[in-house]
Protein backbone atom coordinates (compact mmCIF):
# COMPACT_ATOMS: atom_id res chain seq x y z
CA UNK A 1 0.00 0.00 0.00
CA UNK A 2 1.29 3.44 -0.90
CA UNK A 3 2.36 5.82 1.84
CA UNK A 4 -0.31 8.50 2.58
CA UNK A 5 0.60 11.97 1.24
CA UNK A 6 -0.59 13.58 4.50
CA UNK A 7 -0.28 12.21 8.03
CA UNK A 8 -2.63 13.25 10.81
CA UNK A 9 -2.34 12.39 14.49
CA UNK A 10 -3.89 13.93 17.61
CA UNK A 11 -2.24 13.69 21.04
CA UNK A 12 -3.90 13.38 24.46
CA UNK A 13 -3.97 17.18 24.90
CA UNK A 14 -5.91 17.70 21.69
CA UNK A 15 -2.94 18.88 19.60
CA UNK A 16 -3.46 17.57 16.08
CA UNK A 17 -0.38 17.41 13.82
CA UNK A 18 -0.83 17.37 10.05
CA UNK A 19 2.37 16.41 8.21
CA UNK A 20 3.14 16.76 4.51
CA UNK A 21 4.49 13.34 3.63
CA UNK A 22 5.91 13.37 0.11
CA UNK A 23 9.57 13.87 1.10
CA UNK A 24 10.81 12.27 -2.14
CA UNK A 25 9.44 15.32 -4.05
CA UNK A 26 10.10 17.87 -1.26
CA UNK A 27 6.42 17.66 -0.25
CA UNK A 28 5.28 19.25 -3.51
CA UNK A 29 1.49 19.21 -3.68
CA UNK A 30 -0.70 17.51 -6.24
CA UNK A 31 -4.44 16.76 -6.31
CA UNK A 32 -4.10 14.07 -3.62
CA UNK A 33 -2.50 16.57 -1.23
CA UNK A 34 -5.04 19.31 -1.98
CA UNK A 35 -8.06 17.04 -1.55
CA UNK A 36 -6.43 15.51 1.53
CA UNK A 37 -6.03 18.96 3.13
CA UNK A 38 -9.67 19.82 2.44
CA UNK A 39 -10.82 16.49 3.93
CA UNK A 40 -8.56 16.57 7.01
CA UNK A 41 -9.18 20.20 7.95
CA UNK A 42 -12.91 19.69 7.44
CA UNK A 43 -12.79 16.75 9.85
CA UNK A 44 -10.57 18.48 12.45
CA UNK A 45 -12.86 21.52 12.47
CA UNK A 46 -15.75 19.36 13.68
CA UNK A 47 -13.74 17.16 16.07
CA UNK A 48 -14.37 18.46 19.58
CA UNK A 49 -11.31 16.67 20.98
CA UNK A 50 -9.01 18.78 18.75
CA UNK A 51 -7.91 22.09 20.30
CA UNK A 52 -5.27 23.28 17.81
CA UNK A 53 -3.49 22.10 14.67
CA UNK A 54 0.24 22.00 13.93
CA UNK A 55 1.29 21.81 10.28
CA UNK A 56 4.75 20.56 9.27
CA UNK A 57 6.71 18.70 6.58
CA UNK A 58 8.56 15.39 6.58
CA UNK A 59 12.04 15.27 5.10
CA UNK A 60 14.36 18.13 4.16
CA UNK A 61 11.73 20.73 3.31
CA UNK A 62 8.44 22.08 4.60
CA UNK A 63 6.72 22.36 1.23
CA UNK A 64 8.16 23.05 -2.22
CA UNK A 65 4.92 24.39 -3.75
CA UNK A 66 3.08 22.70 -6.60
CA UNK A 67 4.47 19.54 -8.16
CA UNK A 68 5.37 21.08 -11.54
CA UNK A 69 5.21 17.76 -13.38
CA UNK A 70 1.68 17.30 -12.12
CA UNK A 71 0.88 20.94 -12.97
CA UNK A 72 2.00 20.30 -16.54
CA UNK A 73 -0.43 17.38 -16.77
CA UNK A 74 -3.21 19.53 -15.32
CA UNK A 75 -2.58 22.16 -18.00
CA UNK A 76 -3.50 19.58 -20.66
CA UNK A 77 -6.87 18.68 -19.06
CA UNK A 78 -10.16 20.00 -20.42
CA UNK A 79 -10.88 23.61 -19.39
CA UNK A 80 -13.56 22.44 -16.95
CA UNK A 81 -11.29 19.83 -15.28
CA UNK A 82 -8.46 22.35 -15.15
CA UNK A 83 -10.79 24.89 -13.49
CA UNK A 84 -11.87 22.30 -10.93
CA UNK A 85 -8.23 21.81 -9.89
CA UNK A 86 -7.87 25.57 -9.34
CA UNK A 87 -11.13 25.65 -7.37
CA UNK A 88 -9.80 22.89 -5.11
CA UNK A 89 -6.49 24.72 -4.65
CA UNK A 90 -8.30 27.97 -3.81
CA UNK A 91 -10.62 26.21 -1.37
CA UNK A 92 -7.80 24.37 0.39
CA UNK A 93 -5.98 27.69 1.00
CA UNK A 94 -9.23 29.35 2.01
CA UNK A 95 -10.27 26.51 4.35
CA UNK A 96 -6.96 26.64 6.18
CA UNK A 97 -7.10 30.45 6.47
CA UNK A 98 -10.63 30.33 7.91
CA UNK A 99 -10.14 27.18 10.02
CA UNK A 100 -11.94 27.83 13.35
CA UNK A 101 -9.15 26.66 15.73
CA UNK A 102 -5.62 27.98 16.22
CA UNK A 103 -3.09 26.81 13.60
CA UNK A 104 0.70 26.73 13.94
CA UNK A 105 3.09 26.14 11.02
CA UNK A 106 6.57 24.74 11.71
CA UNK A 107 8.77 25.60 8.72
CA UNK A 108 12.19 24.20 7.86
CA UNK A 109 14.01 24.10 4.52
CA UNK A 110 12.18 25.22 1.39
CA UNK A 111 8.76 26.85 1.48
CA UNK A 112 7.88 27.87 -2.08
CA UNK A 113 4.85 28.94 -4.12
CA UNK A 114 1.68 27.55 -2.56
CA UNK A 115 3.74 26.71 0.56
CA UNK A 116 4.00 30.44 1.29
CA UNK A 117 0.21 30.66 1.05
CA UNK A 118 -0.18 27.81 3.53
CA UNK A 119 2.14 29.56 5.97
CA UNK A 120 0.35 32.89 5.46
CA UNK A 121 -2.95 31.16 6.26
CA UNK A 122 -1.75 29.89 9.67
CA UNK A 123 -2.15 31.90 12.88
CA UNK A 124 1.38 31.37 14.19
CA UNK A 125 4.45 30.62 12.07
CA UNK A 126 7.70 29.32 13.52
CA UNK A 127 10.62 28.95 11.11
CA UNK A 128 14.10 27.60 11.68
CA UNK A 129 17.06 29.62 10.40
CA UNK A 130 17.51 27.23 7.46
CA UNK A 131 14.06 28.06 6.06
CA UNK A 132 13.94 29.67 2.59
CA UNK A 133 10.85 31.29 1.14
CA UNK A 134 9.92 32.27 -2.42
CA UNK A 135 6.68 33.15 -4.23
CA UNK A 136 7.81 31.34 -7.39
CA UNK A 137 4.78 31.12 -9.68
CA UNK A 138 5.63 33.88 -12.19
CA UNK A 139 8.97 32.21 -12.90
CA UNK A 140 7.06 29.30 -14.45
CA UNK A 141 4.52 31.45 -16.25
CA UNK A 142 1.68 30.56 -13.86
CA UNK A 143 -0.21 32.50 -11.16
CA UNK A 144 -0.16 32.66 -7.37
CA UNK A 145 -3.66 34.22 -7.37
CA UNK A 146 -5.43 31.94 -4.88
CA UNK A 147 -2.92 32.78 -2.13
CA UNK A 148 -2.68 36.56 -2.64
CA UNK A 149 -5.39 37.39 -0.07
CA UNK A 150 -3.49 35.52 2.66
CA UNK A 151 -0.08 36.85 1.59
CA UNK A 152 -1.34 40.45 1.49
CA UNK A 153 -2.69 40.07 5.02
CA UNK A 154 0.48 38.43 6.38
CA UNK A 155 3.27 40.39 4.63
CA UNK A 156 1.58 43.59 3.51
CA UNK A 157 0.74 44.51 -0.08
CA UNK A 158 4.00 46.38 -0.74
CA UNK A 159 6.08 43.31 0.17
CA UNK A 160 3.88 40.97 -1.87
CA UNK A 161 4.35 43.34 -4.84
CA UNK A 162 8.10 42.91 -4.54
CA UNK A 163 8.42 39.21 -3.84
CA UNK A 164 5.63 37.93 -6.12
CA UNK A 165 7.05 39.97 -9.01
CA UNK A 166 10.75 39.18 -8.49
CA UNK A 167 10.23 35.55 -7.27
CA UNK A 168 13.42 36.12 -5.24
CA UNK A 169 14.27 33.84 -2.33
CA UNK A 170 14.26 35.27 1.18
CA UNK A 171 15.26 33.84 4.54
CA UNK A 172 13.54 33.37 7.89
CA UNK A 173 14.82 36.67 9.34
CA UNK A 174 13.49 38.70 6.40
CA UNK A 175 10.20 36.75 6.57
CA UNK A 176 9.92 37.67 10.24
CA UNK A 177 10.70 41.33 9.52
CA UNK A 178 7.77 41.44 7.08
CA UNK A 179 5.35 39.57 9.35
CA UNK A 180 5.09 36.27 7.46
CA UNK A 181 7.00 34.50 10.26
CA UNK A 182 6.47 35.11 14.01
CA UNK A 183 9.34 33.22 15.62
CA UNK A 184 12.77 32.20 14.28
CA UNK A 185 14.69 29.36 15.96
CA UNK A 186 17.87 27.36 15.41
CA UNK A 187 17.76 24.48 12.89
CA UNK A 188 16.26 21.41 14.51
CA UNK A 189 14.70 23.41 17.35
CA UNK A 190 11.17 23.81 15.95
CA UNK A 191 9.53 21.57 18.54
CA UNK A 192 11.26 23.31 21.42
CA UNK A 193 10.25 26.71 20.02
CA UNK A 194 6.65 25.57 19.51
CA UNK A 195 6.17 23.99 22.95
CA UNK A 196 5.55 27.19 24.96
CA UNK A 197 3.21 28.59 22.28
CA UNK A 198 1.20 25.36 22.15
CA UNK A 199 1.01 25.44 25.93
CA UNK A 200 -0.14 29.07 25.85
CA UNK A 201 -2.89 28.30 23.33
CA UNK A 202 -4.08 25.31 25.40
CA UNK A 203 -4.44 27.69 28.37
CA UNK A 204 -7.08 29.65 26.40
CA UNK A 205 -10.75 28.72 26.46
CA UNK A 206 -11.66 26.82 23.28
CA UNK A 207 -14.82 28.84 22.68
CA UNK A 208 -13.03 32.09 23.49
CA UNK A 209 -10.32 31.21 20.94
CA UNK A 210 -12.86 30.32 18.26
CA UNK A 211 -14.78 33.56 18.80
CA UNK A 212 -11.56 35.60 18.92
CA UNK A 213 -10.27 34.11 15.68
CA UNK A 214 -13.62 34.76 14.03
CA UNK A 215 -13.65 38.36 15.25
CA UNK A 216 -10.14 39.02 13.94
CA UNK A 217 -11.17 37.53 10.60
CA UNK A 218 -14.26 39.77 10.43
CA UNK A 219 -12.59 42.98 11.64
CA UNK A 220 -9.54 42.56 9.41
CA UNK A 221 -11.72 41.26 6.52
CA UNK A 222 -9.60 38.13 6.14
CA UNK A 223 -12.31 35.89 4.68
CA UNK A 224 -12.38 35.38 0.92
CA UNK A 225 -15.91 35.65 -0.50
CA UNK A 226 -17.34 32.97 -2.78
CA UNK A 227 -17.30 35.44 -5.67
CA UNK A 228 -13.64 36.35 -5.15
CA UNK A 229 -12.68 32.68 -4.71
CA UNK A 230 -14.33 31.79 -8.02
CA UNK A 231 -12.57 34.67 -9.75
CA UNK A 232 -9.19 33.69 -8.29
CA UNK A 233 -9.72 30.07 -9.35
CA UNK A 234 -10.78 31.06 -12.86
CA UNK A 235 -7.78 33.33 -13.46
CA UNK A 236 -5.47 30.70 -11.96
CA UNK A 237 -6.89 28.05 -14.28
CA UNK A 238 -6.89 30.20 -17.44
CA UNK A 239 -3.29 31.33 -16.92
CA UNK A 240 -2.12 27.72 -16.69
CA UNK A 241 -3.45 27.01 -20.19
CA UNK A 242 -1.60 29.85 -21.94
CA UNK A 243 1.41 29.48 -24.23
CA UNK A 244 3.48 31.34 -21.65
CA UNK A 245 2.69 28.78 -18.93
CA UNK A 246 3.40 25.93 -21.34
CA UNK A 247 6.83 27.41 -22.05
CA UNK A 248 7.53 28.04 -18.36
CA UNK A 249 6.59 24.55 -17.18
CA UNK A 250 8.46 23.01 -20.13
CA UNK A 251 11.59 25.02 -19.29
CA UNK A 252 11.44 23.55 -15.77
CA UNK A 253 11.25 19.97 -17.02
CA UNK A 254 13.98 20.60 -19.60
CA UNK A 255 16.16 22.40 -17.02
CA UNK A 256 16.72 25.44 -19.25
CA UNK A 257 15.90 29.16 -19.21
CA UNK A 258 12.44 30.08 -20.56
CA UNK A 259 12.28 32.02 -23.83
CA UNK A 260 11.41 35.30 -22.10
CA UNK A 261 14.74 35.48 -20.22
CA UNK A 262 17.22 37.71 -22.06
CA UNK A 263 20.19 36.65 -19.92
CA UNK A 264 22.21 38.75 -17.51
CA UNK A 265 22.71 42.41 -18.44
CA UNK B 1 14.81 74.61 -26.42
CA UNK B 2 14.44 73.87 -22.73
CA UNK B 3 15.61 70.58 -21.35
CA UNK B 4 13.03 67.86 -20.85
CA UNK B 5 11.62 67.62 -17.33
CA UNK B 6 11.32 63.85 -17.51
CA UNK B 7 13.70 61.59 -19.43
CA UNK B 8 12.78 58.11 -20.66
CA UNK B 9 15.22 55.51 -21.87
CA UNK B 10 14.74 51.83 -22.80
CA UNK B 11 17.63 49.37 -23.03
CA UNK B 12 17.93 46.26 -25.22
CA UNK B 13 16.51 44.01 -22.51
CA UNK B 14 13.36 46.11 -22.26
CA UNK B 15 14.40 47.81 -19.03
CA UNK B 16 12.93 51.34 -19.12
CA UNK B 17 14.21 54.15 -16.91
CA UNK B 18 12.09 57.25 -16.31
CA UNK B 19 14.21 59.99 -14.75
CA UNK B 20 12.95 63.12 -13.01
CA UNK B 21 15.13 65.83 -14.55
CA UNK B 22 14.48 69.03 -12.64
CA UNK B 23 17.46 68.74 -10.34
CA UNK B 24 17.72 72.50 -9.70
CA UNK B 25 14.22 72.39 -8.15
CA UNK B 26 14.85 69.11 -6.28
CA UNK B 27 12.64 67.37 -8.84
CA UNK B 28 9.56 69.11 -7.46
CA UNK B 29 6.34 68.16 -9.19
CA UNK B 30 4.55 70.91 -11.08
CA UNK B 31 1.82 70.56 -13.70
CA UNK B 32 4.33 70.03 -16.51
CA UNK B 33 6.25 67.31 -14.64
CA UNK B 34 3.01 65.57 -13.68
CA UNK B 35 1.88 65.65 -17.32
CA UNK B 36 5.23 64.36 -18.58
CA UNK B 37 5.26 61.52 -16.03
CA UNK B 38 1.75 60.52 -16.92
CA UNK B 39 2.58 60.48 -20.62
CA UNK B 40 5.71 58.41 -19.98
CA UNK B 41 3.79 55.88 -17.87
CA UNK B 42 1.09 55.61 -20.56
CA UNK B 43 3.65 55.01 -23.29
CA UNK B 44 5.60 52.40 -21.33
CA UNK B 45 2.43 50.58 -20.21
CA UNK B 46 1.45 50.08 -23.85
CA UNK B 47 4.84 48.90 -25.11
CA UNK B 48 5.13 45.13 -25.24
CA UNK B 49 8.93 45.21 -25.37
CA UNK B 50 9.15 46.95 -21.98
CA UNK B 51 9.65 44.41 -19.18
CA UNK B 52 10.52 46.56 -16.15
CA UNK B 53 10.20 50.29 -15.38
CA UNK B 54 12.68 52.08 -13.10
CA UNK B 55 11.73 55.49 -11.71
CA UNK B 56 14.82 57.53 -10.88
CA UNK B 57 15.76 61.09 -9.99
CA UNK B 58 18.66 63.27 -11.16
CA UNK B 59 20.62 65.43 -8.78
CA UNK B 60 20.70 65.71 -5.03
CA UNK B 61 17.03 64.88 -4.28
CA UNK B 62 14.76 62.15 -5.58
CA UNK B 63 11.77 64.46 -5.35
CA UNK B 64 10.77 67.21 -2.94
CA UNK B 65 7.07 66.62 -3.69
CA UNK B 66 4.68 69.23 -5.08
CA UNK B 67 6.20 72.44 -6.38
CA UNK B 68 4.95 74.97 -3.83
CA UNK B 69 4.95 77.90 -6.26
CA UNK B 70 2.59 75.98 -8.43
CA UNK B 71 0.58 74.89 -5.37
CA UNK B 72 0.17 78.52 -4.34
CA UNK B 73 -0.98 79.50 -7.82
CA UNK B 74 -3.54 76.70 -7.90
CA UNK B 75 -5.02 77.90 -4.59
CA UNK B 76 -6.23 81.00 -6.46
CA UNK B 77 -7.86 79.03 -9.27
CA UNK B 78 -11.63 78.61 -9.39
CA UNK B 79 -12.83 75.68 -7.25
CA UNK B 80 -13.47 73.63 -10.40
CA UNK B 81 -9.99 74.31 -11.85
CA UNK B 82 -8.41 73.68 -8.47
CA UNK B 83 -10.06 70.26 -8.24
CA UNK B 84 -9.33 69.39 -11.87
CA UNK B 85 -5.65 70.01 -11.14
CA UNK B 86 -5.74 67.69 -8.10
CA UNK B 87 -7.46 65.02 -10.18
CA UNK B 88 -4.64 65.18 -12.76
CA UNK B 89 -2.13 64.44 -10.00
CA UNK B 90 -4.29 61.60 -8.67
CA UNK B 91 -4.48 60.16 -12.19
CA UNK B 92 -0.68 60.26 -12.53
CA UNK B 93 -0.22 58.34 -9.26
CA UNK B 94 -2.86 55.85 -10.41
CA UNK B 95 -1.05 55.30 -13.74
CA UNK B 96 2.17 54.52 -11.91
CA UNK B 97 0.48 52.33 -9.31
CA UNK B 98 -1.36 50.27 -11.93
CA UNK B 99 1.35 50.22 -14.63
CA UNK B 100 1.15 46.59 -15.85
CA UNK B 101 4.89 45.91 -15.53
CA UNK B 102 7.03 45.64 -12.41
CA UNK B 103 8.18 49.11 -11.26
CA UNK B 104 11.23 49.95 -9.16
CA UNK B 105 11.81 53.28 -7.42
CA UNK B 106 15.55 53.97 -7.43
CA UNK B 107 15.76 56.61 -4.73
CA UNK B 108 19.16 58.30 -4.97
CA UNK B 109 18.32 61.19 -2.63
CA UNK B 110 15.67 62.53 -0.30
CA UNK B 111 11.94 62.17 -0.96
CA UNK B 112 9.34 64.35 0.70
CA UNK B 113 5.53 64.50 0.53
CA UNK B 114 4.48 63.73 -3.07
CA UNK B 115 7.97 62.31 -3.65
CA UNK B 116 7.13 59.63 -1.09
CA UNK B 117 3.89 59.06 -3.01
CA UNK B 118 5.93 58.19 -6.12
CA UNK B 119 8.01 55.72 -4.07
CA UNK B 120 4.92 54.10 -2.55
CA UNK B 121 3.29 53.69 -5.99
CA UNK B 122 6.20 51.53 -7.17
CA UNK B 123 6.22 47.78 -6.58
CA UNK B 124 9.77 47.79 -5.27
CA UNK B 125 11.70 50.61 -3.62
CA UNK B 126 15.47 50.81 -3.12
CA UNK B 127 17.19 53.87 -1.68
CA UNK B 128 20.66 55.21 -1.03
CA UNK B 129 21.42 55.14 2.68
CA UNK B 130 21.79 58.92 3.00
CA UNK B 131 18.27 59.58 1.66
CA UNK B 132 15.88 61.29 4.08
CA UNK B 133 12.11 61.06 4.10
CA UNK B 134 9.25 63.13 5.51
CA UNK B 135 5.53 63.47 4.92
CA UNK B 136 5.64 67.24 5.25
CA UNK B 137 2.22 68.47 4.10
CA UNK B 138 0.85 69.47 7.51
CA UNK B 139 3.82 71.82 8.10
CA UNK B 140 2.38 73.91 5.25
CA UNK B 141 -1.23 73.73 6.35
CA UNK B 142 -1.91 71.10 3.69
CA UNK B 143 -2.72 67.39 3.84
CA UNK B 144 -1.16 64.27 2.31
CA UNK B 145 -4.23 63.58 0.21
CA UNK B 146 -3.70 61.88 -3.15
CA UNK B 147 -0.66 59.98 -1.86
CA UNK B 148 -2.37 58.65 1.27
CA UNK B 149 -3.87 55.42 -0.17
CA UNK B 150 -0.46 54.37 -1.50
CA UNK B 151 1.54 55.49 1.51
CA UNK B 152 -0.79 53.72 3.95
CA UNK B 153 -0.68 50.54 1.82
CA UNK B 154 3.12 50.62 2.08
CA UNK B 155 3.78 51.68 5.69
CA UNK B 156 0.56 50.60 7.40
CA UNK B 157 -1.91 52.72 9.38
CA UNK B 158 0.18 52.83 12.57
CA UNK B 159 3.29 54.38 10.98
CA UNK B 160 1.06 56.63 8.84
CA UNK B 161 -0.65 57.99 11.95
CA UNK B 162 2.76 59.00 13.30
CA UNK B 163 4.59 60.32 10.26
CA UNK B 164 1.66 62.09 8.58
CA UNK B 165 1.01 64.04 11.77
CA UNK B 166 4.53 64.74 13.03
CA UNK B 167 5.95 65.51 9.56
CA UNK B 168 9.29 64.57 11.16
CA UNK B 169 12.20 63.37 9.07
CA UNK B 170 13.14 59.71 9.08
CA UNK B 171 16.13 58.00 7.54
CA UNK B 172 16.35 55.21 4.98
CA UNK B 173 16.66 52.47 7.60
CA UNK B 174 13.49 53.60 9.35
CA UNK B 175 11.81 53.81 5.92
CA UNK B 176 12.80 50.19 5.35
CA UNK B 177 11.62 49.13 8.78
CA UNK B 178 8.14 50.58 8.25
CA UNK B 179 7.84 49.12 4.74
CA UNK B 180 8.26 52.14 2.44
CA UNK B 181 11.58 50.75 1.18
CA UNK B 182 12.58 47.17 0.49
CA UNK B 183 16.35 47.71 0.35
CA UNK B 184 18.87 50.31 1.47
CA UNK B 185 22.24 50.51 -0.29
CA UNK B 186 25.39 52.61 -0.08
CA UNK B 187 25.14 55.45 -2.64
CA UNK B 188 27.74 53.88 -4.91
CA UNK B 189 26.02 50.47 -4.69
CA UNK B 190 22.52 51.69 -5.59
CA UNK B 191 22.82 50.83 -9.30
CA UNK B 192 24.02 47.32 -8.48
CA UNK B 193 21.24 46.76 -5.93
CA UNK B 194 18.60 47.78 -8.48
CA UNK B 195 20.24 45.76 -11.25
CA UNK B 196 20.13 42.62 -9.10
CA UNK B 197 16.38 42.98 -8.71
CA UNK B 198 15.97 43.70 -12.44
CA UNK B 199 17.89 40.48 -13.17
CA UNK B 200 15.46 38.47 -11.04
CA UNK B 201 12.41 40.05 -12.70
CA UNK B 202 13.68 39.34 -16.23
CA UNK B 203 13.61 35.60 -15.43
CA UNK B 204 9.84 35.84 -14.85
CA UNK B 205 7.00 35.50 -17.32
CA UNK B 206 5.68 38.89 -18.53
CA UNK B 207 1.98 37.97 -18.70
CA UNK B 208 2.19 36.22 -15.29
CA UNK B 209 3.67 39.40 -13.84
CA UNK B 210 0.98 41.68 -15.27
CA UNK B 211 -1.80 39.38 -14.08
CA UNK B 212 -0.19 38.88 -10.66
CA UNK B 213 0.28 42.59 -10.12
CA UNK B 214 -3.37 43.31 -10.94
CA UNK B 215 -4.59 40.54 -8.66
CA UNK B 216 -2.39 41.52 -5.70
CA UNK B 217 -3.90 44.99 -5.95
CA UNK B 218 -7.43 43.70 -6.29
CA UNK B 219 -7.21 41.31 -3.34
CA UNK B 220 -5.53 43.93 -1.14
CA UNK B 221 -8.26 46.49 -1.85
CA UNK B 222 -7.72 48.65 -4.93
CA UNK B 223 -7.58 52.45 -4.91
CA UNK B 224 -10.91 53.19 -6.56
CA UNK B 225 -11.85 56.14 -8.73
CA UNK B 226 -14.19 57.26 -5.94
CA UNK B 227 -11.31 57.33 -3.47
CA UNK B 228 -9.07 59.25 -5.89
CA UNK B 229 -11.89 61.74 -6.40
CA UNK B 230 -12.35 62.08 -2.65
CA UNK B 231 -8.63 62.68 -1.98
CA UNK B 232 -8.49 65.25 -4.80
CA UNK B 233 -11.48 67.10 -3.34
CA UNK B 234 -9.82 67.24 0.05
CA UNK B 235 -6.55 68.78 -1.14
CA UNK B 236 -8.43 71.18 -3.43
CA UNK B 237 -10.49 72.26 -0.43
CA UNK B 238 -7.67 72.65 2.05
CA UNK B 239 -5.26 74.57 -0.15
CA UNK B 240 -7.86 77.28 -0.66
CA UNK B 241 -8.49 77.71 3.10
CA UNK B 242 -6.95 80.49 5.20
CA UNK B 243 -4.72 77.98 6.97
CA UNK B 244 -3.46 76.50 3.69
CA UNK B 245 -2.76 79.96 2.28
CA UNK B 246 -1.01 81.00 5.48
CA UNK B 247 1.22 77.91 5.39
CA UNK B 248 2.30 78.50 1.79
CA UNK B 249 2.71 82.26 2.37
CA UNK B 250 4.90 81.63 5.44
CA UNK B 251 7.05 79.26 3.39
CA UNK B 252 7.71 81.86 0.70
CA UNK B 253 8.13 84.69 3.19
CA UNK B 254 10.61 82.50 5.11
CA UNK B 255 8.78 82.98 8.39
CA UNK B 256 7.01 80.71 10.86
CA UNK B 257 3.32 80.17 10.15
CA UNK B 258 0.75 81.65 12.54
CA UNK B 259 0.02 78.35 14.30
CA UNK B 260 3.54 77.95 15.67
CA UNK B 261 4.56 79.61 18.95
CA UNK B 262 7.12 81.78 17.13
CA UNK B 263 4.76 82.69 14.27
CA UNK B 264 1.60 83.26 16.30
CA UNK B 265 3.35 85.72 18.65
Amino acid sequence: MAEPVLLCATDARGVATVTFNRPQVNNAYNSDVILGLIEIFGRLAGDKSVRLVVLRGNGRHFQAGADLKWLREVSTLTPEENLQVSRNTTNAARGLNEFPKPTIALVHGGCFGGGTGIVAGCDIVIASEDAIFSITEARWGVMAGPIFPQLNAAMGEHNVRRYALTCERFGAARAREMGLVDVVCAPGALDAAAAPLIDAVLAGGPNALRETKRLIKDVAKLAVSDALAEKLALQHALKRQTDEAEEGLKSFVEKRNPNWYPGRG
Amino acid sequence: MTEQLVLADIDKRGVATVTLNRAEAHNALNDEVVGALRAAFDTLAAREDVRVVILAGRGKSFSAGADLKWMRRVADFSPAENKADALRIAAMFDKLNTLPKPTIAKVQGSAFAGGIGLVACCDIAVAAEHAQFAITEVRLGLIPAMISPYVIAAIGPSAARRYCQTAERFDAWEAKRIGLLHEVAAADALDTAVEEIVGEILKNAPASLAASKALIRETAGPVTEALREETASRIAGIRATDEGREGLAAFFEKRKPSWTAAGGG
